[in-house]
Protein backbone atom coordinates (compact mmCIF):
# COMPACT_ATOMS: atom_id res chain seq x y z
CA UNK A 1 0.00 0.00 0.00
CA UNK A 2 0.88 3.52 -0.75
CA UNK A 3 0.26 7.01 0.53
CA UNK A 4 0.49 10.32 -0.87
CA UNK A 5 0.08 13.73 0.90
CA UNK A 6 0.34 17.62 -0.52
CA UNK A 7 1.48 20.31 2.25
CA UNK A 8 0.47 24.19 1.23
CA UNK A 9 2.62 26.57 3.27
CA UNK A 10 0.86 30.16 4.54
CA UNK A 11 2.10 32.77 6.51
CA UNK A 12 0.38 35.05 8.81
CA UNK A 13 1.91 37.79 10.61
CA UNK A 14 0.25 38.37 14.40
CA UNK A 15 1.23 39.17 17.96
CA UNK A 16 0.71 37.25 20.91
CA UNK A 17 1.67 36.77 24.65
CA UNK A 18 1.48 33.65 27.22
CA UNK A 19 -0.18 34.49 30.21
CA UNK A 20 -2.22 32.46 32.71
CA UNK A 21 -4.86 35.51 34.15
CA UNK A 22 -4.44 33.57 37.31
CA UNK A 23 -1.04 34.41 37.80
CA UNK A 24 0.22 37.34 39.33
CA UNK A 25 2.85 39.66 36.79
CA UNK A 26 5.78 38.12 38.58
CA UNK A 27 3.98 34.75 38.47
CA UNK A 28 3.47 34.85 34.60
CA UNK A 29 6.93 36.55 33.59
CA UNK A 30 8.56 33.52 35.89
CA UNK A 31 6.77 30.91 34.14
CA UNK A 32 6.50 32.43 30.40
CA UNK A 33 10.14 35.00 30.69
CA UNK A 34 9.95 37.18 27.78
CA UNK A 35 7.06 35.28 26.21
CA UNK A 36 4.79 37.35 28.47
CA UNK A 37 6.08 40.34 27.03
CA UNK A 38 3.74 41.28 23.75
CA UNK A 39 5.76 40.37 20.77
CA UNK A 40 4.42 38.61 16.97
CA UNK A 41 5.82 36.53 14.74
CA UNK A 42 5.80 35.64 11.11
CA UNK A 43 4.20 32.28 11.18
CA UNK A 44 4.67 29.71 8.88
CA UNK A 45 1.66 27.34 8.89
CA UNK A 46 1.70 23.96 7.45
CA UNK A 47 -1.57 22.13 5.72
CA UNK A 48 -1.83 18.56 5.01
CA UNK A 49 -4.21 16.72 3.23
CA UNK A 50 -3.89 13.24 2.63
CA UNK A 51 -6.09 11.52 -0.16
CA UNK A 52 -5.47 9.17 -3.21
CA UNK A 53 -3.92 10.98 -6.54
CA UNK A 54 -7.27 11.63 -8.77
CA UNK A 55 -6.44 9.65 -11.45
CA UNK A 56 -7.97 11.76 -14.37
CA UNK A 57 -6.46 15.58 -12.57
CA UNK A 58 -3.64 13.17 -11.14
CA UNK A 59 -4.27 15.74 -7.74
CA UNK A 60 -5.19 15.14 -4.47
CA UNK A 61 -6.97 18.43 -4.06
CA UNK A 62 -7.22 21.51 -6.10
CA UNK A 63 -4.53 24.09 -4.73
CA UNK A 64 -6.95 27.04 -5.39
CA UNK A 65 -9.43 25.35 -3.16
CA UNK A 66 -7.07 24.89 -0.33
CA UNK A 67 -6.05 28.70 -0.82
CA UNK A 68 -9.58 29.93 -0.79
CA UNK A 69 -10.56 27.54 2.29
CA UNK A 70 -7.02 28.80 4.48
CA UNK A 71 -7.73 32.26 3.65
CA UNK A 72 -11.44 32.12 4.72
CA UNK A 73 -11.49 30.26 7.67
CA UNK A 74 -7.80 30.72 9.09
CA UNK A 75 -6.15 33.63 7.41
CA UNK A 76 -8.71 36.14 7.42
CA UNK A 77 -9.09 35.84 11.16
CA UNK A 78 -5.46 35.75 12.49
CA UNK A 79 -3.74 38.19 10.07
CA UNK A 80 -2.70 41.52 11.46
CA UNK A 81 -4.19 40.58 15.06
CA UNK A 82 -3.49 40.33 18.65
CA UNK A 83 -4.37 36.44 18.64
CA UNK A 84 -5.07 37.40 22.39
CA UNK A 85 -8.52 38.67 22.07
CA UNK A 86 -9.36 35.89 19.63
CA UNK A 87 -7.62 32.87 22.06
CA UNK A 88 -7.20 32.00 25.75
CA UNK A 89 -4.33 30.10 24.94
CA UNK A 90 -1.93 31.51 22.24
CA UNK A 91 0.63 29.04 22.70
CA UNK A 92 2.00 27.09 19.82
CA UNK A 93 1.00 24.30 20.96
CA UNK A 94 -2.77 25.63 21.08
CA UNK A 95 -2.81 27.44 18.10
CA UNK A 96 -1.66 24.05 16.22
CA UNK A 97 -5.07 22.33 17.62
CA UNK A 98 -6.80 25.34 17.06
CA UNK A 99 -6.08 26.27 13.70
CA UNK A 100 -6.15 21.81 12.98
CA UNK A 101 -9.75 22.06 14.34
CA UNK A 102 -11.01 24.86 12.52
CA UNK A 103 -10.11 23.30 9.01
CA UNK A 104 -10.13 19.77 9.51
CA UNK A 105 -13.42 19.50 8.13
CA UNK A 106 -13.12 21.82 4.88
CA UNK A 107 -11.32 19.22 2.57
CA UNK A 108 -13.63 15.90 2.85
CA UNK A 109 -13.41 13.48 1.29
CA UNK A 110 -9.68 14.21 2.02
CA UNK A 111 -8.01 14.61 5.27
CA UNK A 112 -6.60 16.86 7.06
CA UNK A 113 -3.62 15.04 8.18
CA UNK A 114 -1.60 17.57 9.90
CA UNK A 115 -1.46 21.08 10.59
CA UNK A 116 2.02 22.05 11.39
CA UNK A 117 3.12 25.69 12.64
CA UNK A 118 6.38 27.32 12.74
CA UNK A 119 6.12 30.40 15.31
CA UNK A 120 9.97 31.09 14.88
CA UNK A 121 12.72 29.24 12.98
CA UNK A 122 13.60 27.79 15.98
CA UNK A 123 10.51 25.99 17.00
CA UNK A 124 7.62 24.36 15.34
CA UNK A 125 4.29 22.99 16.76
CA UNK A 126 2.01 20.19 15.03
CA UNK A 127 -1.68 18.49 15.17
CA UNK A 128 -2.41 15.58 13.46
CA UNK A 129 -5.48 13.61 12.84
CA UNK A 130 -2.99 10.44 13.82
CA UNK A 131 -2.94 11.80 17.06
CA UNK B 1 37.65 -1.31 24.16
CA UNK B 2 34.92 1.02 22.62
CA UNK B 3 31.97 -0.93 22.39
CA UNK B 4 29.97 0.05 18.79
CA UNK B 5 26.00 0.42 19.88
CA UNK B 6 25.06 1.26 16.52
CA UNK B 7 25.93 -1.71 14.32
CA UNK B 8 23.48 -3.80 12.89
CA UNK B 9 20.79 -1.39 13.72
CA UNK B 10 18.02 0.18 11.62
CA UNK B 11 18.07 3.71 11.15
CA UNK B 12 16.94 6.09 8.85
CA UNK B 13 18.15 8.96 6.65
CA UNK B 14 17.69 11.01 3.47
CA UNK B 15 19.72 12.94 0.98
CA UNK B 16 17.84 16.04 -1.32
CA UNK B 17 18.60 16.32 -5.28
CA UNK B 18 17.38 19.14 -7.31
CA UNK B 19 16.36 19.20 -10.86
CA UNK B 20 14.36 22.03 -13.07
CA UNK B 21 11.70 21.52 -15.19
CA UNK B 22 8.47 22.40 -17.36
CA UNK B 23 5.26 21.10 -17.06
CA UNK B 24 1.55 21.86 -18.01
CA UNK B 25 -1.52 20.58 -16.55
CA UNK B 26 -4.26 19.85 -18.92
CA UNK B 27 -6.54 16.90 -19.14
CA UNK B 28 -7.30 16.18 -22.73
CA UNK B 29 -10.93 14.66 -22.09
CA UNK B 30 -11.92 17.76 -20.17
CA UNK B 31 -13.29 21.12 -21.47
CA UNK B 32 -11.67 24.10 -21.24
CA UNK B 33 -14.12 25.21 -18.55
CA UNK B 34 -13.11 21.84 -16.39
CA UNK B 35 -9.42 21.96 -16.77
CA UNK B 36 -9.20 25.84 -15.87
CA UNK B 37 -11.71 24.67 -12.67
CA UNK B 38 -9.40 21.57 -12.10
CA UNK B 39 -5.94 23.06 -12.57
CA UNK B 40 -6.26 27.09 -12.09
CA UNK B 41 -3.56 28.98 -13.04
CA UNK B 42 -1.69 25.62 -13.70
CA UNK B 43 -4.06 25.43 -16.86
CA UNK B 44 -2.13 27.04 -19.72
CA UNK B 45 -1.53 26.70 -23.26
CA UNK B 46 2.56 26.22 -22.96
CA UNK B 47 3.03 25.60 -19.28
CA UNK B 48 5.80 26.80 -16.70
CA UNK B 49 8.70 25.68 -15.12
CA UNK B 50 9.94 25.10 -10.85
CA UNK B 51 13.43 24.26 -9.83
CA UNK B 52 12.00 21.45 -8.05
CA UNK B 53 13.65 19.54 -4.87
CA UNK B 54 13.37 16.02 -4.30
CA UNK B 55 14.40 14.41 -0.45
CA UNK B 56 14.71 11.19 -0.74
CA UNK B 57 13.84 9.00 2.47
CA UNK B 58 16.07 5.52 3.20
CA UNK B 59 15.48 3.26 6.17
CA UNK B 60 18.58 0.51 6.26
CA UNK B 61 20.72 -1.33 8.65
CA UNK B 62 24.18 -0.34 9.63
CA UNK B 63 26.47 -2.17 7.88
CA UNK B 64 29.12 -3.24 10.68
CA UNK B 65 32.24 -3.06 8.43
CA UNK B 66 31.60 0.66 6.64
CA UNK B 67 29.32 1.80 10.45
CA UNK B 68 26.84 3.17 7.32
CA UNK B 69 23.43 2.24 5.92
CA UNK B 70 25.71 2.77 2.62
CA UNK B 71 27.50 5.47 1.07
CA UNK B 72 26.19 9.02 0.35
CA UNK B 73 27.73 9.07 -2.75
CA UNK B 74 26.16 5.50 -4.12
CA UNK B 75 22.72 7.48 -3.39
CA UNK B 76 23.34 10.08 -5.59
CA UNK B 77 24.58 8.17 -8.52
CA UNK B 78 21.11 6.60 -7.83
CA UNK B 79 19.59 10.30 -7.59
CA UNK B 80 21.90 11.23 -10.56
CA UNK B 81 19.96 8.57 -12.78
CA UNK B 82 16.69 9.65 -11.75
CA UNK B 83 16.79 13.42 -12.48
CA UNK B 84 18.38 13.58 -15.36
CA UNK B 85 15.59 12.44 -17.04
CA UNK B 86 13.69 15.32 -15.68
CA UNK B 87 16.73 17.87 -15.43
CA UNK B 88 15.80 21.36 -18.26
CA UNK B 89 13.54 18.82 -19.82
CA UNK B 90 9.40 19.71 -20.99
CA UNK B 91 8.19 16.95 -18.56
CA UNK B 92 4.72 16.51 -20.57
CA UNK B 93 6.64 16.14 -24.22
CA UNK B 94 10.43 14.87 -22.73
CA UNK B 95 9.35 11.94 -20.47
CA UNK B 96 7.42 9.12 -21.86
CA UNK B 97 5.64 8.28 -18.60
CA UNK B 98 3.90 12.15 -18.58
CA UNK B 99 2.86 11.93 -22.43
CA UNK B 100 -0.20 10.14 -20.97
CA UNK B 101 -0.48 10.96 -17.41
CA UNK B 102 -0.33 14.37 -16.34
CA UNK B 103 2.58 15.60 -14.76
CA UNK B 104 1.41 17.11 -11.15
CA UNK B 105 3.62 16.97 -8.28
CA UNK B 106 1.48 14.26 -6.77
CA UNK B 107 2.50 11.85 -9.95
CA UNK B 108 5.93 13.06 -10.37
CA UNK B 109 6.32 12.16 -6.87
CA UNK B 110 5.06 9.02 -7.22
CA UNK B 111 6.82 8.56 -10.60
CA UNK B 112 10.21 9.53 -7.95
CA UNK B 113 9.42 7.42 -5.75
CA UNK B 114 8.50 3.98 -8.12
CA UNK B 115 11.69 4.92 -9.99
CA UNK B 116 14.22 5.31 -7.21
CA UNK B 117 13.12 2.39 -5.79
CA UNK B 118 13.77 0.26 -8.83
CA UNK B 119 16.99 1.85 -9.51
CA UNK B 120 18.11 0.80 -5.87
CA UNK B 121 17.29 -2.57 -5.88
CA UNK B 122 18.94 -3.09 -9.50
CA UNK B 123 22.43 -1.34 -8.29
CA UNK B 124 22.39 -1.75 -4.76
CA UNK B 125 21.09 -5.64 -4.28
CA UNK B 126 23.44 -6.01 -1.62
CA UNK B 127 22.75 -3.06 0.38
CA UNK B 128 20.05 -3.73 3.51
CA UNK B 129 17.84 -0.67 2.92
CA UNK B 130 14.49 0.61 1.35
CA UNK B 131 13.46 3.68 0.12
CA UNK B 132 10.30 4.58 2.27
CA UNK B 133 9.07 7.95 0.84
CA UNK B 134 10.33 10.67 -1.31
CA UNK B 135 9.26 14.91 -0.36
CA UNK B 136 8.97 16.38 -3.79
CA UNK B 137 9.13 20.57 -3.48
CA UNK B 138 7.36 21.92 -6.07
CA UNK B 139 7.94 25.46 -4.55
CA UNK B 140 8.86 26.53 -0.72
CA UNK B 141 5.15 26.78 -0.19
CA UNK B 142 4.11 23.80 -1.99
CA UNK B 143 5.09 19.79 -1.54
CA UNK B 144 4.24 16.65 -2.26
CA UNK B 145 5.18 13.18 -0.24
CA UNK B 146 4.72 10.27 -1.60
CA UNK B 147 5.59 6.54 -0.10
CA UNK B 148 5.25 3.03 1.07
CA UNK B 149 2.79 2.77 3.94
CA UNK B 150 4.04 1.12 7.25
Amino acid sequence: MSFATLTRRFKIRAMHNLNNPDLSDSENERLYGQCFRTHGHDYQVMVTIEAPIDPSSGIIFSRDVIDTRVKEKIIKKLEGQMLNDLYPNTSGEALSFILFELLKNEFAPAKLKALTIQETRKNWFGSSSEI
Amino acid sequence: MKQDISSGKVVRMSRRASFSSAHLYSNRNFSEQENKATFGKCFTEHGHGHNYLLEAFFEGRIDAKSGLIINLLDIDDLLKVLTEVLDHKHLNFDVPEFKETIPTSENLARYCFLKLEDLRQAKLPQVDMRLYKVRLFETDDLWVEFGAST
